[in-house]
This record gives structure tokens, sequence and C-alpha cells, in this order.
């Protein structure tokens, strides 16, 4: 029999490390033990892929679609109903931090090819990553390395690359890299370029393709860090993986994605990280592992600073939705209409596949304005209150199998229970259970009123979504 | 020329390519993925496209020699003449045509002109109901084969809409399905199944014996195979949809052809590139190469005329692609 705070824990840490999971998926999880679910998260290959089979064949458009919505709406089926949960919260992790945007690329083929990348590179080594990015046929177009020649460089993959894929602008109060540098990394990725694509008239998108025209690249001897060579890409990226900067960078980026809100990236040159020993634990897993990012997550995730951060990050649009729907176990198939669901994380503020910039979004607090918070509420309060979602009907069948009365309090803290052990405030709780004594004795020992208890269940889950601390994960 | 790979002495011309990627109203189709030619010549076409564009999906009519579009009916959404996920279409001798629908669960019967005439199907795993009905196909009695596919069997009616029988059930064995799609009916009343989850198809009786099983092996394993379609000459061809390709078998289950795709430019589609010929000649002209223009990409279904023109459903690349067989 597991305990209540084991159970409480891998919640915790299937909201982070992927989309989050019902009472009963919990229960058989916290029954393995929290250090071999731990590994089978890390190990995605051990499980069953996203079924996408089934998902081409009902929506034939997803494979080689043209509007942003299809891709969204596959996306987002992904991260709802994957047996790999961290493999996609690590290539939803990767699209915040090399945030590639639609708006410029304008092509799926493209942007899911850069996806199924990060997907399949996302917890390798860092190197490799950096080596497929900058090959990576939507990233050349969206940074304009397709533009960048020998003898008439285009700096903005190369600045990029180093600004905010890698090492980041400073730390500590001191610059990670000149502008030189960033001269010199441009040149070194002289010639990383894509082929001229078929245009999409009259059959649809063509996937383009990285070529290296190494007539076009700048072969001569560069300065880069310190370091003096005849540098191409490849050597470049060697050279940024060895840097604390990068390890600082990544692991901060890791910390604030799973961990706990950091302040915006734009800040992270003077301010110091929140936790400077976690961020010393991760960095040296970082080097310890020679740039692995499994084995940084590892570390992450059987930590202590981890497993005390319970609700202590504002959840994105992409979580909440995709929580959400598994919490009420909806869109867990293929289903009509899916696009739907993942047009919602637009109206929250975070648009898939079309970051604002190539800095991508803001996070923690800044997911919040009014406008945003009222489509959060709404969102979840409408999925919740829903009684012919499955998931929603067993935690009504759930709480309706522990008696057939119960006070307030037991009916209020078995949603809070089962929908995440959400912390409310004293104060919030005391309201909730008063909207439940105001509408008399709990029971359900009978047809009607069972009937009756399953509406007041649906209608006390939407209170708790609409709480303050159902924001955070 | 084309991209097949010949095994024996069976050869295929390609024809021509009718499509283009196509919002409704335009000429073309969006994500077609079933066929049905009729005798006069006329062509339905069915579109699935994205739920993001209503409209889109819909049964489009044209012609194989003038391409000339006839115009198009139905919509998304789920009430009557509507469709959600439309997967297969058959027209009968009277020109009446039955769609299947696997989120909604019904075949829906439209007469020539389009007009809704009727529906019928409820969710279920009962004689007489469905999980998400795919194939469909008329046997030489003027009846309606439908591949129940996540009952993993066939069933029969009568066109309109009287439960007949049922065979098969889930399971890798003989006359057991997996999901499956596509179907035909030969000239002696044998029923072809695209065993989509079994990576099979396979050739049953008239009373659901099993008969052979067309799987391939090595190179022409099949993999997901969705739709089939039977020459007069035997000829079982195969769209093995997992690996974007055609395979034909001859009738001992031995692979003869391989046809990887041929598509040239459609009448519809020079057309498109005719409005804006700067910048899109410019761009073809850039392209290093356009070969894989002519590539299959998740191919649906399979048709042949009485012509004996081999239509090839290119599901992802909105169009058909036309063949022929050449003659011995």
């Amino acid at each position: 029999m597991v305990s209540t705070e084991e159970i409480s824990l891998v919640s915790h840490l299937m909201r982070r490390a992927g989309f989050g999971a019902d009472r009963d998926q919990l229960e058989a999880l916290a029954a393995r033990g929290y250090d071999a679910v731990v590994e089978e998260l890390l190990s995605p290959e051990t499980q069953p892929p996203f079924d996408d089979d089934l998902a081409y064949r009902y929506f034939p458009y997803f494979r080689i679609g043209t509007a942003i919505q299809s891709q969204q709406a596959h996306w987002m089926l992904r991260m709802i109903s994957t047996p790999r949960p961290l493999e996609e919260k690590m290539t939803l992790f990767w699209h915040h931090v090399f945030a590639t945007g639609f708006s410029k690329v304008e092509n799926a083929p493209d942007m899911n090819h850069q996806l199924e990348m990060l997907r399949q590179y996302g917890m390798g080594d860092f190197r490799t990553l950096l080596v497929k990015l900058s090959q990576d046929p939507a990233m050349i177009f969206w940074l304009d390395n397709c533009e960048n020649h020998k003898g008439a460089p285009n700096e903005n993959y190369g600045r990029e690359l180093l600004e905010l894929f890698s090492m980041g602008v400073g730390m500590d109060g001191l610059d990670n890299y000149t502008e030189d540098d960033v001269k010199e990394c441009a040149r070194a990725f002289t010639g990383w370029t894509i082929a001229p694509g078929i245009p999409r008239y009259p059959y649809g998108e063509f996937l383009r393709e990285f070529v290296y025209a190494a007539d076009d690249h700048d072969d001569g001897e560069k300065t880069f860090l310190g370091n003096q060579g005849r540098f191409n890409g490849e050597d470049i990226v060697d050279i940024i993986c060895r840097q604390p900067a990068t390890a600082r960078f990544i692991c901060r980026h890791l910390y604030n994605f799973f961990v706990a809100d950091e302040p915006q990236v734009p800040a992270w040159p003077t301010t110091p990280p929140q936790d400077p020993d976690a961020l010393a634990t991760l960095e040296e897993a970082y080097f310890r592992s020679n740039f692995d990012v499994r084995s940084v997550l590892r570390t992450l995730f059987l930590s202590d600073f981890f497993k005390d951060a319970r609700f202590r990050k504002v959840k994105s649009p992409a979580e909440l939705v995709a929580g959400v729907m598994r919490l009420v176990d909806d869109y867990t198939a293929a289903k009509p209409r899916v696009h739907e669901i993942a047009g919602a994380c637009g109206y929250m503020g975070q648009e898939l596949l079309n970051p604002p910039t190539v800095e991508g979004w803001h996070t923690g607090r800044e997911w919040i304005d009014s406008g945003a918070l009222v489509e959060r509420i709404n969102f979840a309060s409408n999925q919740v209150g829903d009684l012919d979602k499955p998931g929603v009907q067993r935690i009504a069948d759930r709480l309706a199998s522990r008696g057939p009365t119960m006070t307030a309090e037991e009916l209020v803290d078995g949603c809070l229970e089962l929908t995440g052990f959400v912390p409310v405030s004293a104060q919030r709780k005391q309201e909730l259970i008063a909207h439940v004594t105001a509408a008399g004795d709990v029971r359900c020992d009978g047809p009607a009123e069972r009937e009756e208890f399953d509406r007041r269940v649906a209608r006390l889950l939407q209170l708790v979504v609409a709480s303050r601390e159902f924001q955070f994960a | 020329m084309t991209s097949q790979t010949q095994l024996t002495g069976v050869q295929f011309h390609y024809v021509k390519t009718i499509g283009n990627a196509a919002a409704p109203g335009q000429m073309g189709f969006r994500n077609p993925v079933d066929v049905a030619p009729t005798p006069d010549g006329t062509l339905y076409v069915l579109s699935h496209a994205a739920e993001n564009t209503p409209s889109g999906k819909r049964i489009g009519k044209c012609t194989f020699e003038e391409e000339y579009f006839l115009g198009e009916f139905g919509s998304f959404g789920e009430d009557d003449g509507q469709f959600t996920w439309p997967n297969s279409l058959t027209v009968d001798s009277a020109g009446q045509v039955y769609v299947t629908d696997e989120w909604l669960h019904r075949v829906s019967v439209f007469d020539a002109d389009g007009n809704f005439l009727r529906q019928w199907g409820t969710p279920g795993s009962g004689p007489g109901q469905w999980q998400r009905p795919a194939g469909i196909a008329l046997d030489d009695e003027g009846n309606l084969l439908v591949a129940d596919s996540m009952n993993h069997r066939m069933q029969k009616y009568t066109p309109d809409g009287e439960f007949l029988g049922q065979w098969g059930g889930f399971g890798n064995g003989p006359a057991e399905f997996n999901t499956p799609w596509g179907i035909t009916v030969d000239n002696r009343g044998c029923c072809y199944v695209a065993d989509w989850r079994n990576d099979r198809v396979q050739k049953l009786g008239p009373d659901g014996e099993f008969l052979l099983e067309l799987a391939g092996d090595g190179d022409d394993r099949l993999r997901r195979p969705s739709g089939v379609a039977v020459d007069s000459d035997g000829l079982v061809y195969v769209t093995d949809w997992g690996n974007d390709r055609v395979v034909v078998f001859d009738a001992a289950g031995s692979v003869v052809a391989r046809l990887t795709g041929d598509a040239g430019m459609s009448k519809w589609g020079e057309e498109r590139l005719s409005s804006n010929p700067e910048s899109m000649l410019e761009q073809r002209a850039a392209a290093p190469s356009l070969e894989p223009e002519k590539r299959f990409v998740q191919p649906t279904a399979v048709e042949i005329d009485q012509a004996g023109h081999i239509f090839i459903v290119d599901s992802a690349r909105h169009r058909l692609q036309v063949y022929q067989k050449a003659a011995a």
C-alpha cells in the first residue's frame, strides 16, 4: 500500500516531467517507486511510441499540412496521449529555448522535422543536439543562415546560437563572449544552408534539406573564445559545449522549466540564480556526463530541491491544457476538433510553433494577465465541469466509493487530492467548505442522491481549477 | 519510363495526374482518401481535408478526359449529409453514392447530384452495429461490404442498410483482422481486405472463408496497407500506405511490381502555376530536383475503371496518379 505522500510526490514528478496523470495511474506509478519511475521517464525507448499511424489515418493532413493549426493539433494530441511524457516535455522545453516561428518559416514539414529532431536528440548529448539544430532547415531559414555567405556573413544565427541557445550573454555580472566572437562564430557557419525548396503549389509543402556548401564556407583562420583554428560549425559547437557559461545557461533553463520560476532570460547576466547550490549540482552533472542532458535530468529529478519545489512554478498554457485534458481523460485518443484544444493555448498566450520572437515566451508570472487568466479558468472549468468526461466521472466514482455520506471538508479534501493535491490556502479551503455546506449534507446513498453528488463534485472541481493555486505546477 | 520496380514481365505506363491542393470551390482536392470511377467517366473524389477548414470535407466530381469539375457536395459536421472522418466511398449502378464515416459510425447515401438521401449506422459491437466503418465496396449482387474497422470484421448490407451478415474478428490468423481499411470484390465474388494493422491483404471467399494472404517479404513487405483493387487479369494492387508506394501482386500472391509515383503537372496544377508564373516557375526552376514531387505520399486507395485506368489516391499530395497496364 503506497502512502499519500508517495502518491503526492509522483504526482509532482508527472506534472513536471510530463503533463500529469490521473489517480489510477499515479497509484500504479507510486507502487513502482519514485526512482524507478524517474528511470522509466528517462528511457522513453522502453515505452511504446505515440501512435502516429492512427493519427495519420484519422488526420491525413498531419503529415504534410499547410496550416499551423494542423501542426498544433498534431502536437497537442501527442502531449495529451503520448506514452513517453518526458520525451514530449523535453520537446516542448527545447521549443522554448530554440524558439522557431511558423510566422516566418511557413512550412509545416520543416516545423515537424524540427520537432522530430528535438524529440530524437533532446535527451542525448548537447553537442549533437546543437549540431543538429545548426543543420535544421526551419532554424536555418528562421535565423537567415541561408544568407550567411563566405565573405558576406549574416550574423543572425551565430549571434543567437551564443546568446539564446547555449551560453547566454553573461553570467555573474561578466560577459560570456565578445562581439568578435559572434562574428567568428558566424564565419564558421557560412555554407550551412538549405537547398531551394519545391514550391507548395500545386501539391503541398515539401521538406527543405540541409546542404553544406563547401565552396561558400569561409575556411579561414578564426579566433573564437580564445581558441584559434580554421573552425567549422562543429568546432564552434565543441568549444561552446566546454564553456562554464553553457553549463550554467542550459542548467538554469532546465531549472526554470522543471523546478521553479526564475527571472526572465534577459535578466540572467546580472541576476544570480535563486538556488546557486542547485545550479552547481546540475552544472557538475553536465560536465561529469560529458554534456549528457539525460544525466542532468536524472540529477534534477532525484534531487531534494526538485522534490521540495511542488507548486513553485506557473503552468505554461501547454502544460495547463494538456494536463487538464489528461485529468478529464479526453483527447487521450484521436478525436475530432483537437485543433480547438490546441488553439486554446494561443488564447492563453502560447501559440505553439509560433513564439513571439526568437527569445521565446516569457514564463512564470508573465504567463498570467487578466485576459489569459480568464481563458485558463474558463478552459479548465469547462472541462472538469463536464460529467461526460471519463476522468471527471472517475473522480466522482472514487469519491462516492469512500462512503454513503461525508463531511463537506472530506469532499473538499477529496477534490483537492484528486486534482493533484492542490495546496489551496486555508482561507480558500474554508470558502470551498462553505460552498459545499451551503448546499446541504453530502450524500450518495441512493440513485437520486448519487446524481446530485456527481453534480456537486463537478461544481466543486470547477471551483478548484479556478483557484490561484491550480495555476501552479 | 515510370518509377516502377519491375520484378516480372508486367509493365505499367504512367498516364496522367489529376489534382491540385485546393480549397472548396477551387479545381482540386484536399487530402483525398478515395475515388470512385463510374461507367460514364465521372470520378467521385472524397476529400478528407482538415477540420479547421470545415467546408474542406467534400466529394468532388470531375471527368477523366477533361478533368472538368462538375461540382462538389458535403461539409464537415455531424448533421445529415455532413462528414467528420470520411473514409471511403462507392457508387452503385443507379448512381447512388455511399460514403463511410469512421467518427460518425454511419454510411451516408447521396444521389448522383449530391442530394442527401439517407444514412444508417449505430455505434456498437453487435450485429449490424459499427465501430469506425472504413472501406466499402459493392458485390456483384449489389450488396455492400463494409470494413468494420474497430470491431475488426466485415459486414454485409443491402443498399437500404438491411444487415445481412458478418464475419471475421480481432486477431492475426486466417480470416481475422486488425483495424482493416480498404476492401474490394473481384469478379468471382471474392473479397480482398487491406488488413491494415496486420500489414497484409487477405483474400476471402464469398462466404468469408480464408483463401490467400498477400504480405510481401523483404523489400516488398507491406506496412499498413490501406487500399486494394483487382484487375480483370487477377493482378492485385495494394496501396502500401506506410511505405508510400503501391505494390502489385499476381493472383498467387507473388509481388510483380512496385510503384513509387510519377506525378507530372496536372491540368489544374498548370493553371495554378500560370496564375503567378514569375514566382512559382522561378521557384521550381531553382529547386535542385523536382523528383520528390513525383512520389506518392500516404496513398490511401486504388481503383480501376472499365478502361483499365488505375487510379492511385495520392492523399498527402492532394491528387490522383493514373496508370495503365501495358499490353502483354
